[in-house]
């Protein structure tokens, strides 16, 4: 919206002022734009607005912070109000908060009174990419037994401290035996008993299942909630549209910061310093170094034959200045149909053989027509530079574009057809096929195009050379 | 058949039956007994008021039929002054290719895309397909499946509204609100039922009037943001006049999440865009990705030239092309991590000011030089090791490994800045910053790190020959 900025500035003059009515002005905006207010706000003033609202407002505010931005406002508020927050909070959104605060939501945590802690520890055990780290424990349940309309009564009180009632979920002796869409209850007749109305097939989930499966599953059903359940049949959270849109996001920035070979989560310039930026790309820097290194020593394998005579020294040093061309052309077309191939393998769940097989030919031909269309033009390239040099082309010369010419085709050929197969090896050897990254790609395409180059130089133009 | 001057005057007679006191199954009978290109010839001269009672009178079905008649520019004349869920209701039952006549009628693009929205979600997507319209804004995504209550209804009222749509409506969670189609509020159900002790009160006392809208042509993009920050299933949709049209829900946005990521991919790999489509020929992939590959051929001819200059270097310490290969990965590795990092900033729009930019271009400074110094030490005792074996002169492998080192060290550093101040400097010239891909980062860091390589290597060693 254009008037944002205008919204912002709209509260943190109503905040500052603190008139007598201050919170029921308040609820007129939306949360997130109180919040950003908020962020705004100097120490003091902060201090005075939460001395002002209730701990549900202030769980709230908390909700809709990044964390960076909590661990500034933290700072201004007293612990044993701090504690109260973290207790109202979201599960997820509480966990988040204090796993980000590292030793001091360690500390925070021991204060917190045993049920909640008790709860936010179970929470806190789930991994980062079980589903049970996203669910929200925000939602209404109903007994099997109450009429429609008690339920609907329940409903009511409930629905203000709820964040989520568009399902109800029913439960018998603490079981989850069906659920109950708002909208149909909101329907019913009053003769009608809740078993009745209720829905019984539905997808449920186990809270240490991975998060892309749920996700996809909710896509599929393009249900707005999915209840997670343990081994007996026991409510633990829900997954809602927003945890959905998260672990999305998540997700799909996991994949494509792999691809650029950077293990973090998250890209933004708030959390970003030094120490995570190394930790990020060094690791992958350090395996690409292991896998580079290969490719000294091949290349000093293939010198050690090519430094017999002053004309084989010759013929290195003009290999030498081909070879980056080569290599990037090569890794290039790698990087390509890589990326095609691991999008192609993430966005679909469910590929079977006859269409991989399909793709994979499809990638055939393009990495072959390519490469004849690359070496054609390096051919023809090779050949006017050495004639505007040399005023003429040689015999030797004209050996020599035609030897890198097919290089270039045949390593085009085989590092298209590489990107491609490796993401579906990966995926066969059940490894995330988004780990193999650009990087990654671009270093086995060197190797390989290195070792064709050199082999055919030194079959066919070493002799001419000696 | 009608010549002329009997269709003036069935035209007159049209009207009058329209305009007259009797009742509207009598008026439906009536202009039943016309050919619906009579109808439509009389719409055309018709006053607004009395179009709308025809509205009133006729059966969608036969609207659409009276519609279809009407050439696209007066079909187009009257829809402006119409009602937009009578138009809504129209189109529902209007052929595919009549509804395109309409809707490309129009060279206002907001009109454009409010008439598109207007068509039920299934025929839309044949409709978009036909006429090769943005799929990127909100007006060919949105559904029009929402609980719309006005200003003055009570809450007695409202709430049977809710209970009477619930069972047709995907989402009954956000109700909104409207004077004269005008969206001016939203409530929450549960605000609804948390009022229901007290009937009488008016929607308008309950309802928040601060609240988050996007127009029809809205990028997609934007909806999202705009979801994602306030937690929101459903957004409301209007047009330029404010009326709300429909909505768009989480699951309409799963999409654009996903291809939000999809045009990253496809900058960092070097292709136009990186989505496949299964029925694809070669002939289409071929187009997608031969034109950066070209481009980066004449690129990569520069590396060639540079070593065809330092021949020499080459002819008399032959193992320098040895380590050439791993200096020039090196830095094309972590260039292509630091443009990963750019174009996620750049599509999440982090890098707007002059603060931010320093920032990052800081960060990544002092990341580089941190990675170089460690990789550096790494490949240096890696290069000891290699001399170790291959039994090189003492002292000349310490001078190798140093020059190696210090090159991968450089490099590093230089890389790592190039890539992310080349995307910066594409951007700030509006070029597309697609162009900045990975594999076009990666061929100017090759002739950047062979000019530090050749450079250092004939300062360091050959000039001691």
């Amino acid at each position: 919206m254009d008037n944002t900025r205008d919204i912002y500035s709209e509260i943190r003059e109503l905040i500052i002022q603190k008139p007598e009515n201050l919170i029921n002005e308040l609820e007129e905006y939306h949360i997130y734009d109180i919040t950003q207010a908020v962020i705004e706000l100097n120490p003091e003033e902060i201090r005075d607005f939460f001395n002002l609202i209730d701990s549900d407002f202030q769980a709230s505010i908390f909700e809709y912070l990044e964390e960076d931005e909590a661990e500034e406002i933290i700072k201004y508020l007293p612990e044993k109000r701090l504690i109260q927050i973290i207790s109202d909070m979201e599960i997820d959104e509480a966990v988040d908060l204090l796993k980000y605060l590292n030793k001091e939501g360690l500390r925070l945590l021991n204060k917190i009174p045993v049920k909640t802690r008790k709860e936010l520890i179970k929470f806190m055990a789930y991994k980062e990419d079980e589903i049970g780290a996203f669910m929200s424990d925000s939602y209404i349940t109903i007994n099997s037994d109450i009429s429609v309309k008690e339920a609907m009564r329940k409903v009511t009180v409930e629905a203000h401290d709820v964040d989520y009632i568009s399902i109800l979920y029913v439960l018998e002796n603490k079981k989850l035996i069906g659920y109950l869409r708002l909208k149909d209850l909101l329907v019913a007749r009053a003769s009608e008993e809740i078993v009745d109305i209720m829905e019984t097939r539905f997808p449920t989930v186990h809270p240490t299942d991975d998060k892309e499966a749920v996700s996809q599953l909710m896509i599929e059903t393009s249900e707005s909630s999915i209840p997670i359940i343990n081994e007996e049949n026991i409510l633990q959270g829900i997954i809602t549209h927003d945890d959905l849109m998260d672990i999305i996001a998540l997700t799909e920035e996991e994949d494509y910061t792999m691809f650029a070979a950077i293990s973090d989560a998250e890209i933004d310039i708030e959390s970003s310093n030094l120490k995570n930026s190394i930790r990020s790309r060094l690791p992958w820097l350090t395996i690409l170094l292991g896998l580079s290194m290969v490719t000294s020593i091949v290349l000093a394998f293939f010198q050690g034959r090519l430094s017999s005579s002053h004309g084989a020294i010759l013929l290195a040093a003009k290999l030498a200045v081909f070879l980056p061309l080569i290599q990037g052309m090569a890794g290039n077309t790698g990087t390509q149909s890589l990326a095609v191939m691991i999008r192609y393998l993430t966005k679909n769940e469910d590929v079977d053989r006859e269409r991989i097989r399909k793709h994979l030919f499809r990638e055939l031909k393009t990495g072959m027509l390519q490469g004849l269309i690359i070496a054609s033009l390096v051919f023809i390239m090779i050949n006017v530079i050495t004639y505007i040099g040399e005023n003429q082309i040689s015999s030797v010369n004209l050996i020599y574009a035609l030897v890198t010419a097919s290089s270039i085709l045949i390593a085009l050929f085989v590092s298209t057809i590489l990107g491609a197969l490796i993401p579906v090896f990966m995926t066969k050897a059940k490894i995330d096929p988004a780990v193999a990254s650009g990087p990654f790609i671009t270093t086995v395409s060197d190797i390989i195009t290195m070792t064709i180059y050199y082999s055919v130089s030194l079959a066919i133009l070493l002799p001419l050379f000696q | 058949m009608s010549d002329i001057d009997q269709l003036e005057e069935y035209i007159e007679k049209i009207i009058d039956i329209l305009i007259s006191e009797k009742d509207i199954a009598t008026k439906r009978e009536l202009i039943d007994e016309y050919h619906d290109y009579e109808i439509a010839k009389a719409m055309e001269e018709m006053s607004q008021e009395t179009r709308e009672i025809l509205y009133k009178v006729l059966p969608e079905k036969l609207l659409a039929d009276v519609f279809e008649e009407l050439e696209p520019e007066s079909a187009f004349e009257i829809l402006e002054n119409t009602n937009l869920k009578v138009i809504a209701k129209i189109f529902k039952e209007m052929q595919v290719d009549d509804l395109v006549d309409i809707v490309n009628f129009s060279d206002d693009e907001e009109d454009r895309i409010t008439y598109l929205s207007l068509i039920e979600v299934d025929k839309r997507l044949v409709v978009t397909k036909l006429i090769e319209f943005e799929d990127d804004v909100v007006g060919s995504i949105m559904n029009n499946s929402y609980i719309e209550v006005y200003k003055d209804d009570t809450v007695k009222q409202a709430i049977k509204k809710v209970v009477l749509a619930a069972p047709d409506t995907e989402y009954i969670n956000n109700i909104y609100v409207t004077e004269n189609d005008i969206l001016i509020g939203a409530l929450s159900l549960k605000e609804l039922l948390n009022a229901g002790n007290s009937p009488t009160t008016l929607v308008e006392d309950l309802m928040s009037e601060n609240l988050i809208y996007v127009r029809v042509s809205s990028k997609n993009e934007d909806a999202l943001v705009l979801m994602q920050n306030y937690d929101f299933q459903l957004l409301p949709v209007v047009d330029k006049y404010k009326k709300l049209i429909g909505i768009i829900s989480f699951d309409d946005m799963i999409d654009t999440l996903k291809e939000e990521s999809e045009q990253d991919y496809s900058s960092l790999a070097g292709i136009s865009d990186v989505a496949v489509d299964e029925n694809e020929t070669v002939l289409e992939t071929i187009k997608k990705r031969l034109p950066w590959l070209i481009f980066l051929l004449f690129i990569s001819l520069i590396t060639s030239g540079i070593i065809s200059s330092y021949e020499n270097a080459l002819l008399i310490l032959p193992t320098l092309s040895i380590f050439m290969p791993l200096v020039l990965n090196m830095a094309g590795n972590s260039g292509t991590q630091s443009l990963g990092i750019v174009i996620r900033l750049f599509a999440k729009n982090e890098l707007s000011d002059k603060k931010s930019i320093f920032k990052h271009l800081l960060n990544e400074f002092l990341t580089g030089v941190v990675n170089g110094l460690l990789i550096a030490i790494a490949v240096f005792i890696m290069v000891m090791f290699f001399n170790l074996v291959r039994g090189t002169n003492p002292k000349e492998g310490l001078r190798f490994a140093i020059v190696i080192a210090l090159s991968i060290n450089v490099s590093l550093i230089v890389s790592t800045v190039a890539g992310t101040i080349i995307p910066l400097i594409i951007n700030s010239f509006k070029l597309d910053p697609a162009v900045a891909s990975g594999p076009f980062i990666t061929t100017i860091n090759d002739i950047l790190s062979l000019l530090i390589y050749f450079g250092l290597a004939t300062i360091l060693i050959i000039s001691n020959f």
